[in-house]
């Protein structure tokens, strides 16, 4: 009886010390990626740029995902850029222009379509490839870690994130990306989650421009699904424009 | 067993969130979390995709009446207006197919030429090839996949495999580019595609066919010329009349090995092209091409091909002196010009190198050196450029010498128009058939420019006479449907002390021709 109580007591003080310990950077970096870029998908989204005279501009896309590397998104609005494709393969990014009939090769650090996106926001969600990740101690905020990210490839988007994620179920809510130098460049927002087919995510973020604040740009995903398993067939740059 | 189950249970309770990707996909949404997405309904079995755009553009121009090349046929002021429709098919991801057509109505005038005199003298409005109204089927094609790693393309497709933006010497199966117009080169050509596509690698065989005839965009022979024998036309004299028709076929082939090798594209080429847009027959061909991205702006490419022999037209020095020495060498069966190089056992190549930098706010130049293997050398330059100074005399020689049914070998004053084997598949007005051996491209391109405004400018430059071309653009992309664009065209004229001196005068390449700068306005609205 004794011994039984004993083991109870000892269970019952290492179950706190396990079960709430804070994560890794690690697992926080694969949880980000497990969220925001799922193995496989096929999504259709919309991304607005709000200029700084306060008009806007809407692009409609649909984002088609394999493994961990593969991206291919087509434009279908506005007109004028319909059928507009952009495909990254690796460390490749190509843009398929259809009023040239052609794909040129990109470097990832370009403006998505001139928003406040650049095109591995949208296009290389891998951080656990591209960044070294570490908790912050002192988050700042009690319902949240905070990660900082340093690039670890030459092909990363940012040279640094700063990355919160809500301690209640590991969601990004918020996100700073700087230079090397330390300037920041644009912050995001997290909002709007939704469970797509299964897959709980945020469905908006907002990049706020921090070169030009009046500027911003929000990316909302109408939908996602995550059980695709398109052909390979669909990621090589002869297949751009069919 | 209770300590048993109880341990497991605190085991479960201690479980990082983190243990699978399964438990994270799965997991409960939050109390914030929205409803989660009604199932999507069934997928169409066939999609279609409609869009395109209305443009009208006008354009002023003005065009020297001394050039050795007639102005008479370059309006000064005309419109086009173009209505395309581009339709695409999806049937699920076993085939798809789109149709790029456009219907173009133009309007020309103002022409002048020369008075005899050296003077300028306006002409009667009157018919120009290049400006009646025309259909142009861009592509028109239907692709099925087989497997995931083969498909069949038939129908009419651009196909650009070389990564130079301005001109692709690998590129031998569609039309010859505009290079200071990017939007006037989407035409593509006949075809038949066997494509087999790897991750990292993709094998392709093309089969291309020439269109022998066609009624207003829209072809009705192919390959072979529909009638090759038709009944004899004879000219005034009664002489019968060359009409350039044959009874062999007119096509290309073109096998291609792509890898994306170390995040470098190269493909390998070879073609075989029998007087498809060329007067080549039968002719192998071998290429090759590769591009990199390099500090994650700068992209480097370079592409080439080689071959034996020259599709280019050289003429007799001895027989270009003096249009007596013309005619004697005509009469003597000598032929003063043609293609005679085109059997030559001698390796020639063209090549592309070039490098795109993109800056971090939308923007890029690239430059690109350009070497034409079979380019004219000054000497070969000099002897197209005189016969061309003797344009007039020669038609009138020509003339006399029918009318005593007399006629000279090689039909020589044929080959002077160098564009003359090639069909644009679009009314562009200008396309790029390089007669020397070494150019330079620039091209700066800014979009999204305070949001709303495109810039672009493309410099063609000449590097023998420093003759050229620059082209600049403007765009407002005034809605997201509706874009203006201001553009134009200058001739650089070069330094004519480099140029070919004949009939006392210094003649640059880009100076052959009349135009001297053109001015366009364009809206385009899409839908």
């Amino acid at each position: 009886m004794f011994r039984s109580l004993l083991l109870t007591l000892a269970t019952a003080l290492l179950v706190p010390a396990t079960a709430f310990a804070d994560p890794t950077a690690e697992e926080l970096l694969k949880k980000y990626d497990a969220v925001m870029g799922p193995v496989n998908f096929l999504a259709s989204i919309e991304m607005t740029a709000h200029r700084d005279d306060g008009t806007t501009r809407t692009y409609k896309m649909s984002v088609l995902k394999k493994g961990d590397d593969k991206f291919r998104a087509t434009f279908a609005e506005p007109a004028a850029v319909r059928g507009q494709e952009m495909l990254r393969q690796g460390d490749n990014l190509w843009v398929y222009m259809p009023n040239l009939k052609r794909a040129v090769r990109l470097a990832n650090r370009d403006s998505f379509q001139g928003g406040d996106f650049n095109n591995a926001d949208v296009l290389r969600v891998n951080y656990q490839a591209d960044y070294t990740a570490k908790l912050v101690p002192d988050a700042g905020r009690a319902d949240a870690w905070e990660l900082e990210l340093h690039a670890k490839t030459k092909d990363a988007a940012y040279d640094m994130i700063k990355l919160w994620m809500r301690k209640a179920d590991s969601q990004p809510i918020k996100g700073e990306y700087y230079t090397a130098s330390g300037k920041m460049l644009r912050m995001a927002d997290f909002t709007d989650f939704k469970a797509y087919n299964g897959l709980t995510r945020p469905g908006k973020i907002s990049m706020k421009n921090m070169l030009a604040t009046q500027r911003y740009s929000t990316m909302s995903w109408d939908a996602m699904d995550t059980n695709v398993n398109p052909p390979t067939g669909k990621f090589v740059l002869d297949d751009l424009g069919k | 067993m209770r300590y048993f189950a109880l341990t497991i249970s605190c085991l479960c309770l201690a479980t990082p969130v983190f243990a699978d990707d399964a438990a994270l996909l799965a997991e409960p949404a939050t109390p914030d979390v929205a409803a989660p997405v009604e199932e999507a309904p069934a997928e169409p079995l066939v999609k279609v995709r409609a869009t395109g755009f209305l443009d009208t553009r006008t354009t002023g121009a003005y065009a020297a009446v001394t050039h050795l090349l007639p102005s008479d046929d370059v309006a000064h002021l005309a419109n086009l207006t173009e209505g395309n429709v581009q339709l695409k098919f999806d049937w699920r991801d076993k085939a798809s197919g789109l149709v790029d057509a456009s219907f173009i109505y133009q309007k020309a005038g103002l022409y002048y030429g020369n008075d005899g005199t050296g003077e300028r003298l306006q002409l009667a409005d009157h018919d120009v090839a290049a400006y009646r109204p025309t259909a142009v089927l861009s592509e028109f094609y239907g692709t099925y996949n087989f497997h995931d790693h083969f498909n069949v393309t038939l129908g009419k497709k651009r196909i650009v495999w070389g990564p130079g933006l301005a001109i692709n010497p690998t590129d031998l199966l569609n039309p010859p580019k505009d290079p200071t117009d990017p939007t006037m080169q989407r035409a593509g050509s006949w075809l038949a595609r066997l494509e087999a596509p790897f991750d990292l690698f993709t094998l392709s065989f093309v089969a291309a066919g020439k269109v022998t005839r066609q009624f207003g965009g829209i072809p009705s022979g192919l390959i072979y010329y529909p009638d090759a024998h038709p009944a004899p036309s004879y000219d005034q004299y009664g002489n019968v009349q060359a009409d350039g028709y044959d009874n062999r076929p007119h096509y290309a082939l073109a096998a291609r090995a792509y890898a994306l090798w170390h995040e470098t594209d190269i493909d390998l080429y070879w073609f075989q092209t029998q007087q498809y847009n060329d007067a080549f027959n039968y002719k192998n061909r071998l290429g090759l091409s590769a591009s990199h991205v390099f500090f994650n702006a700068l992209e480097l490419h370079f592409e080439a091909i080689g071959f034996q022999g020259s599709s280019k037209a050289y003429f007799d020095a001895d027989c270009i002196g003096s249009v007596a020495a013309f005619q004697g060498c005509g009469m003597a069966g000598k032929t003063p010009g043609g293609y005679t190089q085109i059997d030559d056992p001698g390796v020639r190549v063209k090549a592309l190198a070039g490098g795109r930098w993109q800056f971090g706010d939308n923007a890029s130049f690239t430059f690109e050196y350009f070497y034409n293997g079979e380019g004219y050398n000054a000497q070969e330059f000099s002897n197209f450029t005189q016969v061309l100074s003797m344009r007039p005399q020669l038609l009138s020689l020509m003339d006399s010498l029918a009318s005593a049914h007399v006629t000279i070998p090689g039909n020589p004053l044929s080959v002077l128009n160098p564009t003359a084997t090639a069909d644009t598949g679009s009314p562009q007005k200008y396309t790029f058939e390089p007669m020397r051996r070494h150019y330079a491209f620039f091209t700066y391109l800014h979009t999204l420019i305070a949001d709303d405004w495109n810039i672009n400018a493309v410099v063609l430059l000449g590097l023998e006479d420093l003759s050229g071309q620059i082209a600049p653009q403007v765009t407002w992309l005034t809605r997201e449907w509706l874009n203006l664009t201001l553009g134009g065209l200058y001739t650089i004229p070069g330094v004519k002390s480099l140029g070919a001196q004949v009939a006392g005068g210094g003649f640059t390449e880009n100076a052959l021709q009349p135009t001297i700068w053109r001015v366009f306005l364009s809206a385009r609205v899409f839908y």
